[in-house]
């Protein structure tokens, strides 16, 4: 019998179990590892886009603070409106657009640097990288308002935003431009959310400082400044987030643009030399109480101050001491300001704008032709209703303005004739006034009828006389007592014929001589309200403040005034100034020509504001004097010079030499010994103190409105 | 003869076989040992920067009681980063992160931020918001119960923040200030 052996599987299926078994067990393992492997590349992926928004965000935030400050001057220049181009490179959709290219924000590794890499044509694996075509698609508005960010200008944004401001219905395009002007004012937004009361004091107010590392002032201590400020959304990895499948938290943003109107014992974006002066003596009878603000600051010898701030930087002597610390390296070295936070608290003393990431400091210092309004042409079309030369230009500022218009000749400058100007209703009036004494064509302004011929009057005060008849007139000037009106007193400008006396205040300003033979108009302030008063001109609450310059376009006679000045240029001479309490808000003078105060200037206190108490318990009118060159003494040299305020300094930041601001130099040239030089400076701490006119300077800060607080 | 070749290939297969195996587990093994490192840190890292960053200040302390009161501001390590932020309207904000014990989350809205920390007990990195009346009450975030230690220092003014994984491994983060 033939039997077959039946097989139950098939030959080799162990070794097939075995291998499959083993196969798919790998395989899982393999798989499980590869997903591990997977998982974790993801989530680096993922970290590294986030980080990649992140860094870029940053960027694009630091560039947008560079950016903002230059727009909002732009947007005040000549013609900056005139065209839609125009506009459209200086508003927010510009700024934010240009932010994204500074930032790099488009693409990780550039195309110049890819073909540098011998690496043309390729693609970045990074998923952040993208046109960032729409940054409407990016940047919102915080409420929904037309434009591209939501001013803080006319509305309340509530909890969390700073106080807005008001604009009188001036201006109408804040939410599209960054607009500095000053018709945005603290108003009804900001009562109860500044210092003090936003009536009485609506352009510049008590706000607090912000909290960062640039100590123009301490952190949260209250500050002379108007805020200007614009709120904005922020979301980048909305822009792709269809593709990144990432999302991010939209972010809100302040913009703020602080108006800071000079405010320290000494200040000024110049390269300065702190503590001693030119001829080597130490600030010995100087005191300072406040912070220092210079553009680049060497610190000399053992001077002490409490405090510096910088743009470009400082040195500092070995014996210097700040904020009553000796540092013995350099206090701007990494994990100095760290340790000093620890051991002595939140404020450090030094500080340079660049500690402060999304911070700028701006000085507006427009040098040399801050001084003349002859230098500037007029500026239309602009986006801002201020224009950048009326806002920056101390000499345009000035509500009075007197030039010499005319001289004898090229070569002999004697003035013939000044222009002055000044508001009358709110108008700007001008008076031209001939200067020769014998016949004048007309009988200027300001004279009123007195007598006849030979009768007499009594003039207890000095005043002018003028003496004649149908335009041929004799003049005097600064007379006081019984005056007879007669030939005999004054001459005959008209033979023949029966006169009449007239008068009226002294000019407040003449011509006047130096020994040295240099040609000077005579200023005399405690002139100026009888003046005023005479020739029917707006109170000095109006008319505050006064520009002296030479009218070189108007005359072919006339030269341009040089800096430093020389002989051959006219000087201003500031006499009879000791008493500015007419001038209730202050008296402010602006000049390019070589300034010499020949009398006490502003010794005679008034009462201050209702509401404000000095610190040194009297109160004097603000006032400032603006002038490329300072001499003290008109006849001789001064024994002493003593000043109580502040100082500051307009010179270039990149000289090569150092300004000194605290020198004196006399009338005769000469500088003056420390030991005759005495100053008390300290920090306007109310706006009160604010002169009408002074310098300006904007920090620009980005905050977050953090959404975990509110 | 034959039976000898099958024998010796089936053991070299199996050896290799059991190799690969070995090889397997061993990179399973790595994955799961560095998970935190690959995987949990950071995202830690992301977060910590993105406070750190946002921040105008910082000061470090102990413990974080000390980091609400101001108390004993150091530079050396420590657990506890008190962090400010300036804000729009002119006030100054904090915040603090603390890695310290984990906060019951069956508590209520009270936080007992003073207990002392208690190092054999879990630990996690909290995020607290110091409300305007001063008074802390429960973390406004967790980041992560993950590490087993984390410290903030400073070095040459730069923040680092240093995270032990539950392996002992290290990582340090660096976020300028």
């Amino acid at each position: 019998m033939k039997t077959k052996t039946q097989k139950k599987y098939p030959a080799g299926y162990a070794s097939l179990l075995v291998v499959l078994t083993t196969s798919i067990f790998m395989l899982t393992m393999m798989v499980f590892a590869y997903k591990r492997a997977a998982s974790a590349q993801a989530v680096l992926a993922d970290i590294q886009v986030q980080t990649d928004y992140r860094e870029k965000e940053e960027a694009m935030l630091r560039s947008i603070v560079a950016l903002t400050p230059n727009r909002a001057i732009k947007a005040m220049q000549d013609g900056s409106g005139s065209t839609q181009e125009k506009r459209d490179a200086l508003g927010f959709v510009s700024i934010f657009n240009d932010a994204i290219e500074r930032a790099n924000a488009r693409t990780s590794i550039s195309t110049a640097l890819m073909d540098a890499m011998s690496l043309p044509g390729s693609i970045a694996g990074n998923s952040g990288d993208s046109a960032l075509a729409a940054p409407s698609r990016i940047f919102n508005t915080v409420i929904t308002n037309s434009g591209t960010v939501t001013a803080g200008l006319n509305r309340d944004l509530g909890v969390g935003f700073p106080p807005s401001l008001n604009d009188g219905g001036q201006v109408s395009n804040d939410d599209t431009f960054p607009i500095i002007s000053n018709f945005k004012r603290y108003g009804s937004l900001a009562s109860g959310e500044v210092g003090l009361s936003t009536t009485d004091y609506p352009d510049f107010n008590l706000i607090p400082y912000p909290d960062i590392d640039f100590g123009y002032a301490k952190p949260g201590d209250m500050f002379l400044a108007k805020r200007n400020w614009w709120a904005f959304r922020m979301n980048l990895a909305e822009h792709d987030d269809s593709i990144t499948k990432l999302s991010r938290l939209e972010r809100t943003f302040v913009l703020s643009v602080y108006e800071i109107p000079s405010q320290l014992p000494i200040s000024g974006s110049a390269f300065m030399a702190l503590g001693q002066h030119g001829n080597g003596q130490a600030w010995d009878n100087v005191t300072i109480s406040g912070n220092v603000f210079a553009s680049r600051a060497v610190v000399e010898g053992s001077t002490s101050l409490s405090s510096l701030s910088s743009r470009r930087g400082f040195e500092l002597s070995e014996d210097a001491t700040i904020g009553g610390q000796s540092f013995t390296q350099n206090p701007m070295a990494p994990g100095v300001r760290e340790s000093y936070r620890v051991t002595d608290g939140d404020f450090f003393p030094i500080s340079v704008s660049s500690d402060s990431g999304r911070a700028a400091f701006v000085p507006i210092n427009r040098g040399k032709d801050y001084f003349d309004r002859f230098s500037h042409s007029t500026e239309t079309a602009t986006i801002s209703p201020t224009t950048w030369n009326e806002y920056s230009v101390g000499a345009l500022e000035c509500a009075m303005r007197l030039d010499i218009s005319d001289c004898v000749s090229a070569t002999d400058p004697t003035p013939t004739e000044l222009t002055f100007s000044y508001f009358q209703g709110g108008l700007r009036q001008s008076l031209v006034l001939p200067l020769n004494n014998g016949a004048a064509g007309s009988l200027p302004a300001g004279y009123t009828y007195v007598a006849q011929e030979n009768e007499t009057a009594s003039f207890p005060e000095p005043v002018d006389l003028a003496y004649g008849k149908n335009g041929f007139f004799f003049f005097k000037s600064g007379v006081s007592g019984t005056i007879r009106f007669d030939n005999d007193t004054f001459g005959d400008p008209l033979v023949g014929t029966l006169k009449d006396g007239y008068s009226k205040p002294r000019y407040p300003f003449e011509v006047k001589n130096l020994i040295s033979g240099k040609v000077c108009i005579a200023v005399y302030p405690e002139r100026f309200k009888d003046f005023m008063d005479a020739i029917g001109a707006d109170d000095l609450d109006i008319n505050h403040s006064l520009v002296v310059n030479v009218d070189y376009l108007g005359s072919t006679k006339l030269n341009k005034p040089t800096i430093p000045s020389t002989i051959n240029d006219y000087g201003v001479i500031l006499n009879e100034c000791a008493d500015l309490t007419d001038f209730t808000k202050g008296f402010s003078i602006v000049t390019n020509l070589r300034l010499h105060i020949g009398d006490d200037f502003n010794v005679t206190p008034m009462s201050p504001p209702a509401g404000y108490t000095p610190p040194s318990g009297t109160f004097y009118p603000p006032a400032s004097l603006f002038t490329p060159e300072k001499r003290y003494g008109v006849d001789f040299d001064p024994f002493e010079v003593e000043l109580i305020g502040q100082v500051g300094s307009m010179a270039s930041e990149n000289a090569t030499n150092p300004v000194r601001p605290l020198d004196a130099t006399a009338v005769s040239g000469a500088g003056m010994l420390a030991n005759r030089i005495k100053m008390n400076l300290s920090t306007i701490s109310h706006p009160a103190e604010l002169p009408p006119i002074t310098m300006k300077n904007w920090l620009i800060v980005l905050e977050e409105k953090r959404d975990e607080f509110y | 003869m034959e039976l000898s070749l099958v024998i010796v290939i089936g053991i070299t297969i199996g050896s290799i076989v059991m190799a690969m195996l070995n090889q397997q587990i061993a990179f399973l093994r790595i994955f799961k040992a560095q998970s935190f490192l690959n995987e949990e840190a950071p995202v830690i890292s992301n977060h910590i920067s993105k406070l750190l960053l946002s921040a105008e200040r910082f000061r470090l302390h102990a413990n974080l009681s000390d980091a609400l009161s101001g108390a004993n501001p150091r530079l050396t390590d420590s657990p506890a980063v008190l962090l400010n932020f300036r804000q729009p309207d002119g006030t100054v904000r904090a915040g603090i992160l603390s890695f310290q014990n984990v906060v019951d989350k069956d508590e209520a809205t009270i936080f007992d931020y003073t207990q002392a920390v208690d190092d054999t007990k879990p630990m996690a990195l909290y995020y607290f918001v110091i409300p305007v009346s001063g008074t802390l009450s429960k973390p406004e975030w967790a980041v992560t119960d993950k590490p087993t230690d984390i410290d903030f220092f400073v070095e040459a003014g730069i923040i680092r923040v240093r995270l032990t994984g539950p392996a002992g491994e290290e990582i340090i983060f660096s976020g300028s200030m």
